[in-house]
């Protein structure tokens, strides 16, 4: 299982830490999970790649989150005359992030669902998206709307 | 995905249901159309199945090569005890600890991606009503909150109408022949109060007074499986599946 799996979770966990050594650690924590859970894998929920893809994401994200809280409350007090450079940082680390998010989809059919694929990718609301994507959050969720709807499209007609 | 169709709204909020997109106003709505519509909540999960085909088709990356000996040595740690991972036991300290874990928890830091919602009247007070529009008034308030797994699975989703005191649930497939999902509350006193086994995939259940006044923000909601022998019991037993925090909403959006 971890021979035909790690690669892909590897992946997962990398895109979005955007940190090799992170990323490794995640991947660590992953395969913890899925150990712990694996007597509750439900085959008629989801594929067993799709499972374990889940949780490395889920646990990817979890982390970069614990990461972002930490940045935000345990080095404001002590760095204020940082703060402006933590601010410029944590968009150089989304922008970042959502490139690599961009690069690691595959099969890309459009502009508009390789978005929608990143934002999920990484566990973005509306509200979080909008702003790393610099868009008033309707504008973005105008342009989801037409995204889902075309997916939704695409997949009734197949 | 199936071929079932949704008006263009619904669709797009099963989506941003199924895909985490949308904030916690628009997630507790949603969450209520799931209980309550079959159809909604089958896009919902048909969405997630697409979702998941996402993630399958990532590019693999060489994963680092000491990652497999890295964590065969953690399940060894595990295994000896030398790491705390250990499934609940049945005694009284285990309870306390579980206490203590349950009341600590939150949703983000045990990956519990949790939808929360909570009336923001209790039963036994009357909303101020001078403010709100008529439209608003005419609209029951609900509260809605969904417990899931690490994986993101949803193991249950409850409706609780306070008019009523009725609590609706949805659960995932936990049942065991002779263990079967009870649902607790923790409120601010730290006491956990079983809110019952659950005996089928839904059901409603009318609430005592008692525990409907455990239902108010700030209170806990957790899964247990526990012996279906002697429930609803005193206390937790077995191993923590799920929490979620009830937190308040406005009611004009439930």
């Amino acid at each position: 299982m971890y021979a035909r799996s790690a690669n892909k979770l590897f992946a997962i966990t990398l895109g979005v830490t955007r940190n090799h050594a992170a990323a490794e650690d995640v991947l660590q924590e992953t395969y913890l999970k899925i150990w712990d859970r694996a007597g509750g894998y439900d085959p008629d929920r989801s594929r067993p790649l799709a499972w374990l893809c889940a949780i490395a994401r889920n646990t990817a994200i979890d982390w970069y989150r614990t990461q972002s809280r930490h940045r935000h409350v345990g080095e404001e007090r002590l760095e204020l005359h940082k703060s402006e450079a933590i601010a410029a940082d944590d968009r150089i680390i989304a922008m970042d992030r959502e490139r690599s998010a961009l690069a690691a989809v595959e099969e890309l059919d459009t502009e508009s669902e390789t978005e929608l694929k990143s934002i999920f990718f990484l566990g973005l609301t509306y509200p979080e998206a909008a702003e790393r994507l610099d868009l008033p959050v309707t504008t973005f969720k105008s342009r989801v709307r037409r995204t889902i709807l075309k997916i939704r499209k695409k997949l009734t007609d197949d | 995905m199936t071929d079932r169709q949704l008006p263009d709204d619904l669709e797009v909020m099963a989506a941003g249901l199924a895909l985490g997109l949308l904030g916690e106003r628009a997630r507790a709505e949603a969450l209520r159309h799931q209980l309550e519509n079959p159809g909604f909540a089958e896009r919902v999960y048909a969405w997630q199945k697409t979702a998941g085909s996402w993630l399958e088709d990532v590019e693999p990356i060489e994963a680092p090569a000491n990652a497999l000996s890295s964590i065969e040595a953690l399940l060894d740690r595990r295994a000896m005890g030398t790491t705390p991972a250990q499934p609940i036991a049945n005694d009284r300290h285990s309870v306390k600890l579980w206490r203590t874990w349950a009341i600590t928890a939150t949703a983000a830091s045990l990956a519990l991606a949790v939808g929360l919602g909570v009336a923001l009247f209790s039963a036994n007070q009357e909303p101020d009503q001078d403010d709100a529009p008529i439209a608003e008034l005419a609209r029951p308030s609900a509260n809605v909150a969904q417990i899931k797994d690490a994986e993101g699975v949803p193991l249950l989703s409850a409706l609780y109408d306070p008019g009523s005191g009725s609590l609706s649930l949805r659960l995932a497939d936990l049942q065991q022949p002779e263990f079967g999902p009870e649902l607790w509350v923790i409120p601010e006193d730290g006491t956990p109060r079983s809110l019952g086994l659950i005996d089928s995939e839904r059901l409603t259940v009318i609430l005592s007074p008692e525990l409907r006044s455990f239902l108010r923000d700030g209170a806990t909601m957790a899964i247990t499986i526990e012996p279906r022998d002697s429930a609803p019991h005193d206390a937790p037993t077995g191993e923590i599946l799920g929490t979620a925090t009830l937190q308040e909403v406005p009611g004009n959006t439930i």
